[in-house]
């Protein structure tokens, strides 16, 4: 077997380890996630009159929600679209992907804080009901895995202008995309449990 | 390479569908009086739907081994025992009865 053949495959072991290994780690955040999404079931169907009037409050922001979750899933594609290019070596679209990625991540980010800025406008806080306690932890939470998300996408990005991912070897960029499309996943349920259900 | 990439079709195709689902559910949830159970479970259901289409194209799950199946589902099991294990909880006048927060009028800047 040649050189390169024996380097390859050692590749290819290291790229099923890690995918693996963040798959696992993926499935710590849904448990992280699965707590308080358990708490919120016991809250809602304990306090079900209560919960349902500070929903309504929660809707009168339901279209800087539904931008934000039409920002998530764009950004679900193009960070797919950057893992395509960068499996078949093509520079310039791996980085306008991922680029386009982090914008998107950016909007839901500035989105969610004139959220938040609308709610403590009418004094309206994590102490302020039960409701609002799970809205603040759990959107919150979510937004600094967003944030995590942006800070680990800019070093992708910067490997990608430089050149780290032409030769095939492009094990990060799929691993970051994996964390990303959780990211999306969660606000999939989050979005319909808090502000529609 | 170890992975397979989708095609640019399939994924705007998912794309399309996640659009889709987002609009059916907003759209049930304010237009469409199914009763509250009805409504949950519509919502519920379009919620795994639409998980299952971004785990399977866009996180490759479809293409990938038995290994990581495993280790993408055992969340999903342990998820399930969690809810189930607080049923108990629910109903049985345990939980703090508290009233919906009561907000202020608009503060101006």
């Amino acid at each position: 077997m040649s050189e390169h053949a024996v380097s390859e495959a050692v590749y290819e072991v290291q790229h099923e380890r890690a995918k693996f290994g963040m798959w696992l780690f993926l499935a710590s955040e849904v448990m992280f996630f699965t707590g308080f999404i358990g708490s919120y079931i016991v809250l809602r169907m304990n306090n079900a009159e209560a919960m349902l009037k500070d929903q309504d409050q929660i809707q009168m922001t339901l279209h800087l929600a539904v931008i934000n979750t039409v920002a998530l899933i764009l950004s679900s594609l193009t960070m797919a679209m950057a893992v395509k290019s960068a499996h078949d070596r093509k520079q310039v679209a791996t980085s306008a992907y991922l680029f386009a990625t982090i914008m998107l991540a950016c909007v839901f980010m500035v989105v969610k804080f004139l959220e938040y800025q609308a709610k403590f406008d009418h004094g309206l806080y994590p102490s302020s009901s039960p409701f609002f306690s799970c809205y603040f932890t759990m959107t919150g939470f979510h937004g600094l895995h967003v944030l995590a998300g942006i800070v680990a996408l800019l070093g992708i990005l910067g490997g990608s202008m430089s050149g780290a991912y032409t030769n095939g070897h492009y094990r990060p960029v799929e691993i970051t995309g994996l964390y990303w499309h959780l990211v999306d996943l969660i606000w999939i349920f989050l979005f319909p449990m808090l502000y529609l259900l | 390479m170890s992975s397979k990439s989708g095609s640019t079709c399939l994924y705007l195709g998912i794309f399309g569908a996640l659009i889709v689902g987002t609009i059916i559910t907003v759209w049930v949830a304010m237009g469409i009086d199914l009763g509250r159970p009805g409504n949950i479970a519509l919502g519920i259901i379009i919620a795994c739907v639409k998980a299952s289409l971004v785990a399977l194209f866009f996180m490759h799950l479809k293409f990938e081994s038995k290994l990581i199946w495993g280790a993408a589902l055992l969340p999903l099991v342990l998820f399930l025992i969690i809810v189930f294990a607080l049923m108990p909880d629910i109903g049985n006048g345990t939980t703090l009865k508290r009233g919906p927060a009561v907000p202020v009028e608009h503060k101006g800047h």
